[in-house]
């Protein structure tokens, strides 16, 4: 058998890639951002901006729980030990899911826009409101991707999405004023909430990267893989590797 | 003796405290091992680290000379392998064809021709290749099960590691996957993780027995057996001293450890064996 490179793996794997993602759960949550977008273009409601930031983001946390699913894997165990490495095949994955809600975001924001006066649009920081949205799929990312981690699920996606709309609500309520996450456009606190916000999309998605690889050693303690031993052998382990391996 | 193809030594991983695998000395040569053990034993966890598909916490081990201890190792090592789980899951809306296809690419076969020919290859080994246009979700549990053998077959590796691949079989279809777990032990090394002996009695040339993590035989289905002997036999009344006792057929119990005086001895079974070799200390016949 002929090994290739990295770069025909990728090509050949691109379209098993695609049939494999959970399609119907990825667009159910995209499905219901963009609803969630054009109810002011729907209703002929005639909004100011920090209500259309707020159904943005209300919309782009929609979107965040369809991303949870980006990493289900129903075939996990089965392709669990081959070749091509796991941070290959989750990359791919977030590339398609990434440009595929990126087309997404675009109808999400051309939602709003249709329904949403001139000058309400023209205050409206559209590239800001696109940093929190990448940040919160962002942070399903990470979820699933510690998930897969660290567990043995195969389907991490139902969970992530159960405790994602959370995560936003408890940040609204817990962090302090000057802190706060969720502030209307104008705001002063705005600059250093979307440093904020910058700040946990490229924390999530090295979460999210520092996931993708296969431990060669075991975390200590870790859920569903135990620990708790001394990682090297004691010396009747020593000589008995020694004698078999040689 | 024969060259080992697959070598462990002190291999060791806990689960939360518990020794899942303890220790565990293994040589393993062509042909069909039959790994033994109850519920818990340790098999599929010793199963997974062989498949590279976990890491254990002690020990080493190597793969047709391949050291999965390193990146490059461990995918050396994943070349010359295939590995069907315990509960293999697939995508259900992939054609039977469809996913040993993906199967392949993940196992590097990039070029589409020798890809496809693979794949109908090994769906053709396992008896699939009127259904390979049938979508998985419309298959029946033993046809999932020959699937996910196809694509453990991919590649026609050296290593073959099967996780109890007749569990929710019916006895017809576990027939026909013992055949072709024979065909597949030619000229390659398979582990075979089961609970039923008579996998074992009919495939194997070797047999592990594992229990609490541990090894506690390692030798032929013969040897087996014979650990047995002169330790079964029949009474009429349940024994107290037996380690283990069954009513049978004909109302008589069968006993299986050490007989009284007087006994009616019977000839063992490679299930007596079996039963004599969990717990306790190593039996006669190990190795490790």
């Amino acid at each position: 058998m002929r090994v290739r490179g990295r770069a025909a793996v990728v090509a050949a794997l691109t379209r098993p890639t695609v049939r494999s993602l959970p399609w119907r759960l990825l667009a159910g949550g995209w499905a219901l951002g963009v609803v969630v977008a054009a109810v002011p273009a729907l209703f002929s409601l005639d909004l100011p901006a920090a209500a259309l930031a707020d159904v943005v983001r209300a919309a782009a946390l929609c979107g965040a729980v369809g991303t949870a699913f980006a990493l289900d894997d129903p075939a996990r165990h089965t392709t669990g030990a081959v070749p091509v490495p796991r941070p290959l095949r989750q990359t791919l994955r977030v590339a398609v899911v990434g440009l595929a809600g990126a087309v997404w975001w675009a109808a999400v924001l051309g939602a709003v826009r249709a329904g949403a006066d001139a000058a309400s649009w023209g205050v409206l920081p559209a590239g800001a409101l696109t940093v929190e949205a990448a940040a919160l799929s962002g942070l399903a990312l990470a979820l699933a991707g510690a998930a897969v981690r660290f567990s043995a699920v195969r389907l991490p996606g139902p969970a992530v999405a159960a405790a994602l709309p959370a995560l936003p609500v408890a940040a609204a309520v817990f962090l302090p004023y000057e802190h706060a996450l969720f502030v209307p456009p104008g705001d002063p606190r705005w600059a250093d909430a979307h440093t904020l916000w910058a700040g946990i999309l490229a924390v999530t998605l090295a979460v999210w990267a520092a996931c993708g690889p296969e431990p060669r050693r075991r975390v200590r303690g870790a859920p569903g893989r135990g620990g708790g031993v001394p990682k090297r052998g004691g010396g009747r382990t020593r000589r008995a590797i020694a004698r078999n391996l040689g | 003796m024969t060259r080992p193809t697959v070598s462990a030594a002190g291999l060791t991983l806990s689960y939360r405290g518990t020794r899942a695998v303890d220790e565990v000395t293994l040589r393993l040569t062509e042909g069909v091992t039959g790994l033994l053990g109850p519920n818990g034993a340790g098999k599929t966890t010793l199963l997974r680290i062989l498949a590279t598909a976990t890491v254990p916490d002690n020990g080493a081990f190597t793969v047709l000379g391949h050291d999965p201890s390193t990146v490059t190792g461990r995918q050396d090592a994943r070349r010359v392998l295939g590995y069907l789980p315990q509960n293999p899951g697939f995508h259900p809306d992939f054609t039977a064809f469809e996913f040993v296809d993906y199967v392949a690419v993940l196992k590097e076969l990039t070029d589409r021709r020798t890809r496809h020919a693979e794949a109908r290859r090994v769906l053709d080994a396992v008896g699939l290749a009127d259904v390979r246009g049938k979508r998985i979700r419309k298959l029946s549990g033993g046809m999932k099960q020959r699937v996910a053998l196809a694509a453990a077959l991919v590649g026609d590796p050296g290593f073959l590691v099967l996780d109890e691949p007749t569990v929710g079989l019916d006895p017809e279809q576990r027939m026909r996957f013992r055949e072709l777990i024979a065909e597949a032990g030619e000229g390659r090394t398979v582990l075979l993780s089961t609970h039923q002996t008579e996998d074992v009695a009919m495939l194997c040339h070797r047999v592990v027995v594992m229990d609490q993590g541990r090894v506690r035989f390692d030798g032929t289905p013969a040897e087996l057996t014979a650990v047995a002997d002169g330790r079964v036999w029949r009474s009429a009344e349940r024994q107290p001293g037996a380690r283990a006792g069954w009513r049978t057929g004909t109302g008589e119990f069968r006993n299986v450890g050490d007989p009284p005086e007087g006994a009616r001895l019977v000839e063992p079974t490679l299930e007596d064996g079996y039963l004599l070799a969990l717990g306790g200390d190593p039996v006669a016949g190990v190795a490790a």
